[in-house]
């Protein structure tokens, strides 16, 4: 079994199965074109850096990958119509930890980074789930969101919208 | 396998120093100021693209409130498409070629207008309920008879 290290951002290394990596354009396209799965070569022993992500991040990235080994890989741009698209039981869980907290942006962040396709699109359909029903207002208190608003704004965009009441 | 590195020299491959801008994030271009959550930190910058992957699968009242989260979600709100089965309805021009349906299905990619929220007239009145394509209706109807 080819193992290849990812080194985060900050300096931690995971040896992770090639296989996994094969869900992540990015790295996908790296060890292709820099031959980094060739064991004849020393471009084997090559770490990857991803300077753009955290280690807990990628951890919870490599976690994911782990889960869905196996499943097909999306190609090309995804312009699935996301309202359509059910987060599984499994992802719902795993996401759940994170609701509500920058650990889920960040992991949405990293997805599409990395190109993981299906973690982005599930990633961002259990924020948008977690979105509905909810006021402006309601929102940014879950979310932690400061306020950029003045109240001539903030008042200006209620009127905008209501219309749509 | 002996890799064809006839190109390049050792150095290039070897030393274990990838090039600077080799994994850069192309997202500046495209980034908006995003939401700064329960992070303190000076705020993120999150891709304009993953915050309309967010924002579309809502309807039309979750993305007014949206509107009022920060100035982040209102753009991407306001460049957000609309998917009505294989139609995709939207103010970028640009997502209309990137878009498999419309590809497939030329004739029914719409662009509409750059347009915003407040054009209040008696075609949204009737129109407008939180489903999505009332609310397109009712723009398509403005656009076409003129604010």
């Amino acid at each position: 079994m080819v193992l290849i290290t990812l080194v985060s951002s900050d300096e931690q290394n995971f040896p992770v199965e090639r296989e996994l990596l094969k869900q992540s354009g990015t790295i996908e396209t790296l060890i292709v074109n820099m031959n980094l799965d060739d064991e004849d070569t020393d471009a084997a022993a090559m770490p990857i850096p991803l300077p753009n992500v955290k280690g807990d991040v990628l951890e919870k990235v490599i976690q994911w990958m782990e889960h869905h080994k196996g499943d097909p890989v999306k190609e090309g741009d995804n312009e699935d119509n996301n309202a359509e698209i059910v987060v599984p039981q499994w992802d719902d869980d795993f996401f759940k930890p994170a609701m509500y907290g920058s650990k889920h942006l960040e992991l949405t962040v990293a997805a599409s980074y990395l190109d993981i396709k299906n973690l982005l699109t599930l990633s961002c359909k259990a924020i948008s789930n977690t979105f509905k029903g909810k006021t402006g207002p309601q929102i940014r208190e879950e979310w932690g969101v400061p306020n950029e608003f003045t109240p001539e704004e903030e008042e200006a965009i209620r009127k905008e919208n209501e219309w749509s009441e | 396998m002996v890799a064809d590195d006839s190109d390049y020299s050792d150095n290039e491959i070897y030393d274990e120093v990838w090039p600077e801008d080799y994994f850069a994030s192309d997202v500046e271009d495209c980034s908006l100021e995003a939401l700064d959550l329960n992070d303190p930190s000076p705020a993120e910058l999150v891709p304009i693209e993953i915050l309309r992957k967010i924002v579309e699968p809502l309807g039309l009242r979750d993305r007014c409130s949206l509107s009022l989260v920060n100035r982040a979600f209102r753009k991407a709100v306001q460049a957000s498409t609309w998917h009505v089965h294989r139609l995709a309805i939207t103010s970028n021009e640009e997502d209309v070629p990137r878009n498999r349906s419309v590809m497939e299905l030329s004739s029914r990619g719409i662009v509409l207008p750059p347009f915003s929220l407040q054009r209040r007239n008696a075609a949204h009145k009737w129109s407008v309920r939180d489903s999505g394509i009332e609310f397109l209706l009712g723009h398509l109807v403005n656009f076409l008879l003129g604010p």
